[in-house]
């Protein structure tokens, strides 16, 4: 065996393992969306950054208070392994790269669907085609797309419309 | 005998301990709204290799061994596990918020592969205050800072915790936000760059320690440096980008799972602590009024004494008599508040175990799931551990040197010990 070959064959080894990986990883995050999607969660609670409220004392005494961060922390990704979905992609990088670097993690996500149809598979009308969505957007999609209980699926659309609305 | 300025003393004593009788039954703790601090967010767009990544472990719960201990701390162990996991989050999200940081993660206690790690200890935490002992160091293995922050709740958090929940002791994470940014700020740009680049090659390192081990130095205080970069194109770091790519997405998925935690306990921890900071206070209370009726109604049965026999007018020694009967009711009323301590106390408790089994299955489930996870992923780390070897040794013609590091099968970076 060459040297190439020996690496082809590494490089084989390595996909399946990262198929495998992907996948496990795919479905602990799908569930994790359907928990909280089902416990109407969605980060209640969290938050410290509530400017302009009415409280009192507006004397923030440290910072500003307020401001949109551009900074984002979105995950970039290569995209290299197209089918395995999932990935969470390298180091949080700024917001105007992530444009065409997302592909990866899609797993069929982007062509607009036909609207209207409530069946699984379907996107309701409202929902934006995900080019800008971020993991978490982009596994309740998935999880949503995928549901069947049509139920569950419209609570996982609401979730997806909720974290969209806040992130 | 007793000099006349004494008695001019015990007399005005008695006098005031009458007054405040009847005010202490009616004494309520008044607190004085608590500023609020804001963590200081990015007006412009942070350059893209000096975002930093901010892993926040889980926090060292401290739970005394000892149980008389825990119960004189009033310190109720799985609440404690809770708090470790929970706290962690709403740092990371007051962090996130910011926009001054790559990615913000919540990590397992033994977590790395981040650039910053922050580390705490709870040392209390009740519905009423907090105080948490906080260390934050990078990837090179400096110590930015470590700090005690300390904090009363914010009253209000409690209120309005159906129109826009917060926690009451947001001060505590935006100021430890604001001293992130002050120790980021100090650094230079090359040196964000810096850390970022050890980050990786430690991370590179862990897996393929024969390849990777001569990029790294570290100088006699353990402080991680740069030696050289891998060549553009290097068929290791190739993979190993692939095999990190994944490591960042066992990180997320172990995030999500205490993001989830986070949200299913955050009403009843919110209400647990609501309560527990109004027995807190009802308790305090009770304890200073018990305090105060005792000590006056002893003044002022001592001077109702003196007043008695100093007197000669009977109108003068029926208000001595009434001086003295008062403080008697007064001490025993002071004594029969301590039933009322008790009461409170006692009510603390049931809250605290009330909570505590609450909570006790949402711990024992995130930790199952959480080892789990990490367990599935130790397998695959293994192999590509192997694969690295074997990658190695083909694109140089030379055996890898194997330590015990390089044949460890835990994952490098999510979960590495």
């Amino acid at each position: 065996m060459t040297s190439e070959d020996k690496r082809a064959q590494i490089d084989r080894r390595f996909d399946e393992t990262f198929a495998v990986f992907d996948e496990r990883m795919r479905k602990e995050q799908e569930t994790l969306s359907r928990e909280r999607a089902a416990g109407g969660g969605g980060g209640g609670g969290e938050g410290s950054s509530d400017e302009g409220n009415s409280d009192e004392d507006s004397d923030a005494a440290s910072g500003k208070g307020e401001g949109g961060s551009t900074g984002e922390a979105e995950s970039a990704g290569e995209g290299e392994d197209a089918g395995n979905g999932g990935e969470a992609g390298g180091r949080g990088e700024s917001a105007g790269e992530q444009g065409g670097e997302q592909q990866g993690g899609g797993g069929g996500v982007g062509g607009g669907s036909a609207g209207g149809s409530s069946g699984p598979g379907s996107v309701p009308a409202d929902i934006p085609d995900g080019s800008d969505d971020d993991i978490v957007a982009r596994q309740l999609r998935e999880a949503a797309m995928k549901e069947k209980d049509p139920e569950l699926r419209a609570r996982l659309w609401e979730e997806y419309r909720q974290y969209k609305k806040g992130s | 005998m007793i000099d006349r300025l004494t008695r001019r003393f015990l007399g005005a004593l008695a006098g005031t301990a009458a007054a405040l009788l009847v005010l202490s039954g009616c004494v309520v703790q008044q607190q004085r709204p608590i500023t609020r601090l804001y963590a200081e967010k990015a007006t412009a767009e942070v350059p893209a290799d000096e975002l930093l990544d901010v892993g926040v472990r889980l926090f060292d719960p401290n739970i005394p061994e000892n149980e008389a201990e825990r119960e004189k701390k009033r310190v109720f162990p799985d609440v404690r596990h809770a708090e470790s996991r929970y706290i962690p989050t709403l740092i990371r999200d007051t962090l996130e918020d910011t926009g001054y940081w790559g990615q913000a993660r919540v990590l397992p206690r033994d977590g790395t592969g981040m650039d910053v790690y922050v580390d705490g200890r709870i040392l209390e935490s009740t519905g009423r205050e907090i105080k948490l002992d906080v260390t934050v160091t990078d990837a090179t293995g400096r110590t930015w800072f470590t700090k005690v922050y300390e904090a009363e709740a914010d009253l209000r958090a409690y209120k309005d915790t159906i129109s826009k929940p917060r926690d009451p002791f947001d001060n505590v994470y935006n100021t430890l936000a604001n001293d992130l940014l002050a120790a980021r700020h100090k650094l230079s740009a090359e040196q964000r760059v810096a850390i970022r680049e050890v980050s990786d090659l430690r991370f590179a390192n862990d897996l393929a320690p024969y390849a990777f081990g001569s990029y790294l130095t570290q100088d006699r205080k353990g402080v991680y440096k740069t030696v050289r970069l891998p060549a553009p194109g290097d068929p290791m770091m190739e993979r190993m980008d692939r095999v990190r790519e994944r490591d960042y997405t066992l990180v997320d998925t172990l995030n999500e799972h205490y993001t989830t935690f986070g949200a299913k306990m955050s009403e009843s921890y919110t209400n647990w602590r609501k309560y527990s900071h109004e027995e807190l206070e009802a308790e305090s209370l009770a304890r200073r009024q018990s305090i105060t009726r005792q000590v006056l109604g002893a003044a002022a049965v001592i001077g109702g004494i003196i007043a008695e026999s100093e007197v000669n007018s009977s109108a003068g020694s029926a208000a001595a008599t009434a001086a003295v009967l008062g403080g008697i009711y007064a001490v025993k009323s002071g004594f029969d508040k301590r039933a009322e301590i008790k009461l409170h106390s006692e009510s603390l408790k049931q809250l605290g175990d009330s909570f505590q089994a609450e909570v006790q299955p949402m711990v024992i489930d995130i930790e199952g799931r959480t080892l789990e996870l990490k367990g599935s992923a130790e397998e695959q780390y293994a192999e590509w551990r192997r694969l690295l070897k074997d990658l190695y040794e083909n694109e140089t013609g030379l055996p890898a040197a194997t330590s015990s590091t390089a044949a460890g099968a835990e994952p490098p970076g999510a979960t590495r010990p």
